[in-house]
């Protein structure tokens, strides 16, 4: 798809520091959290890039960073050829009913004192886009497409079930008529038989008005469920960007491999059969990250120069990045990181002869 | 494991209601099921279901009132542990049955050293010497991988990370080496690369110590790597209990159906849409006649709403909860693969025609 190719956003060097004080009276910056530190990536045009990582990792916070909800400590966020960061308050204003958010806390994200009618309707207010009937008109349209009976719209959240919360809020962004939604974690407090609803909705969604989505959360099967693309963050660092198929099929960062194998699939006959890599240790502090590649103190494969020099993320194959010192080091990759990031194990069940052919390339 | 084998937890018709004021809540409404010597079972369920409340009125912790144990038997090795006094429950609860519990974070005593939160039980149900429960207390610690286990002995649950806070937890259930283990959730609140470290902890000291688990968990994933059987719970009642692979691969019940089309899998990929069950799990305060499942089910007819149905026996420990059960197994309706081919069936039930597929799909 060549109009995919096209970037809604560019980040180049995106930093978000949040910096601890010390002191009753004289505040001193004695620490920094290095929540997100240095992301480059591209969201194309009606993509869904799915960006996943463990609790800490900085997901959330890359996500509310390039919406501006925070201001970033260093790096630029170009939405539509303009950089966010650069904007003063009232151009940024103006944009920002291109870009809106989804939440994940559907009890939390919701003004529990005002009607869904209200909440719904808050955008269009706000950016003046409409009011009196014309409003009513249009938040009951939304409540229709989000699939919620417009006869409730006087009502108030707490009179709907976590699903139709989401539902709202999800209305709501819809509202100023976005081209960019942060989804952060849509579907992490909703039961399993529901998250399947919310999935399929935002996939409608996304056909019917084009739009582009940066879908955080920490499952990775949802993610890869409705992802084009996949980026897997680490302790501030985005550490792989791939298509999901080359993801799950040829991971190339020796983190991408653990946190694949360790997700549990749903049928004993594969789980009986897999090879499960189980990282040692814990996430280390984002206030004091460790030295060189953020990963070397878990990675199993990690050796001096992982521990003084930061791996660049780079374009490895076409379309796939990654950040690890083994890719330009083939001879120190040992034989279990060459099976998987050739695609020889958990492209098992899959098309075999698309990972043939892939790893064909990566030996020439 | 062969049926014949002496359950070690039988679960006769149990019902636990609770008193509120909307009602009578019938969180477990009429559930059996059996867990035999070394056998891994899980239990699988949304919020609600009546998983926990099951295994909570087993652990005699259910607080009365509200609560009412308002029937059935729950026996231990042929003892029914409703019956017990207080007093000799508390011999059994922490020493031969004990338990792991979601959140590790609200589960340890904030207040007390992990030192004393660990050689209590020891002293407690053993009669152990101080100085020899904590000899042995640092031995499972070390045990369940906490590195530098004597040193970090007498520190506080705080100072543990989640992961490891689960380890000192799990260490604490099996000290008295208990001949049941009942796990709610125990990596609910964990990410996913710890999770596979405490699974997979949980499976080798399954081996080592030939304890029985009960894992309770609403994640399909979790349960398929390590259950021998599983039990399908929804609204306080079983739906389906089967072993893992017939479960998987042969679902018997539309709701099980349900549960496994709707959930994304990592190894599918974005090939097919998901199907999700239509609808919102059932108010357990207004309990219905019949099943309740029938209010979201595309297999219901008049008959679901009147009575809550007889199992069917496949054989083997699979049964099924449902009036349809045989259709909805033949119909072979197991994932989301082929939703075009699962549509034609669907519109086939629903229009009331017999289903004859068998062997068809693929």
């Amino acid at each position: 798809m060549s109009e995919q190719q096209e970037p809604l956003l560019e980040v180049r060097g995106l930093k978000m520091h949040f910096p601890i004080y010390k002191g009753a009276l004289i505040r001193k910056e004695v620490a920094r959290v290095k929540a997100v530190d240095g992301l480059n990536f591209k969201i194309h045009r009606g993509e869904t890039l799915g960006l996943v990582g463990e609790s800490g990792c900085g997901k959330s916070t890359t996500g509310r960073t390039l919406l501006q909800l925070y201001t970033p400590t260093a790096g630029e966020v170009i939405f539509d050829g303009m950089d966010l960061v650069k904007l003063d308050p009232r151009a940024l204003h103006a944009q920002r009913r291109n870009l809106q958010m989804i939440f994940q806390d559907p009890y939390a994200s919701l003004n529990p004192r005002m009607t869904v009618g209200d909440i719904i309707g808050e955008p269009l207010r706000v950016h003046k886009l409409a009011s009196g009937v014309e409003a009513n008109r249009r938040v009951q349209e939304l409540m229709e497409i989000v699939g919620l009976d417009p006869r409730f719209v006087r009502r108030y959240p707490h009179e709907f079930s976590g699903g139709q919360r989401q539902r709202i809020g999800i209305a709501r962004a819809l509202a100023s008529r976005p081209s960019f939604i942060v989804c952060d974690e849509p579907i992490s407090a909703l039961d399993v038989s529901i998250q399947a609803q919310i999935m399929n909705l935002l996939e409608d969604l996304q056909q019917e008005f084009g739009l582009t989505y940066l879908f955080i959360a920490h499952d990775l099967a949802a993610v890869r469920h409705i992802s084009d693309r996949i980026a897997v963050m680490y302790l501030g660092h985005m550490v792989e960007l791939a298509t999901g198929e080359r993801m799950y099929e040829a991971p190339m960062h020796p983190y991408t491999q653990a946190l694949i194998s360790a997700v549990p699939i749903p049928d004993p006959e594969i789980e009986a059969t897999r090879q499960r890599i189980v990282l040692q240790g814990d996430v280390p502090s984002p206030i004091n990250p460790p030295s060189g590649c953020v990963f070397h103190t878990r990675c199993p494969f990690a050796w001096d120069r992982c521990k003084k020099e930061m791996p660049d993320f780079h374009e490895a194959e076409p379309g796939h990045f990654v950040a690890c010192h083994l890719i330009d080091e083939p001879a120190r990759q040992p034989d279990a990181y060459k099976k998987i990031a050739a695609g020889s194990v958990s492209g098992e069940n899959q098309g075999d002869a698309t990972s043939a052919s892939v790893s064909a390339r990566e030996e020439e | 494991m062969s049926e014949s084998s002496e359950p070690l937890l039988e679960i006769k018709n149990l019902k636990t209601h609770f008193k509120t004021d909307e009602g009578v809540v019938r969180a477990v409404d009429g559930v059996s099921y059996s867990v035999r010597p070394g056998e891994c079972v899980g239990v699988v369920g949304e919020s609600g279901s009546g998983k926990s409340v099951t295994q909570i009125t087993v652990l005699g912790l259910i607080p009365q009132p509200p609560g009412i144990i308002a029937g059935g038997e729950i026996l231990f090795k042929g003892q029914d542990l409703l019956k017990l006094k207080p007093r000799e429950m508390r011999k059994i609860r922490g020493n031969r049955i004990s338990m792991i519990w979601q959140d590790p974070m609200t589960s340890l005593n904030p207040f007390l050293k992990i030192s004393r939160q660990l050689t209590e039980p020891l002293m407690t149900h053993q009669g152990m010497g101080k100085e020899e429960a904590r000899e042995k207390a640092v031995e499972m610690l070390t045990k369940v991988g906490i590195p530098a286990a004597r040193e970090r002995f007498d520190q506080y649950p705080h100072q543990f990370s989640g992961g490891m806070r689960q380890r000192v937890m799990i260490a604490m259930a099996l000290l008295c080496q208990p001949e049941l283990l009942i796990a709610d959730e125990p990596t609910t609140a964990l990410d996913v690369t710890i999770q596979a470290q405490i699974l997979e902890l949980i499976k080798d000291l399954r081996e080592d110590f030939g304890t029985s688990v009960i894992m309770i968990t609403h994640d399909l994933g979790v349960v398929a790597g390590m259950a021998d059987r599983i039990i399908v719970m929804y609204a306080g009642r079983v739906m389906e209990e089967a072993p893992s692979n017939a479960l998987f691969h042969k679902p018997s019940h539309p709701y099980t159906v349900g549960l496994l089309r709707s959930v994304p899998r990592l190894d599918k990929g974005r090939a097919a849409r998901l199907i999700p069950i239509p609808g919102l799990p059932p108010n357990v305060a207004k309990p219905l006649p019949g099943c309740p499942f029938a209010a979201r089910c595309n297999w219901a007819q008049p008959k679901c709403n009147e009575a809550f149905p007889e199992p069917v026996d496949f054989g083997d420990g699979h049964r099924s909860y449902c009036w349809r059960a045989e259709e909805v197994r033949a119909a072979d309706l197991g994932t989301h693969a082929d939703p075009g081919h699962i549509d034609a069936i669907e519109a086939k039930v629903k229009a009331g025609e017999s289903i004859e597929l068998q062997g068809e799909v693929g």
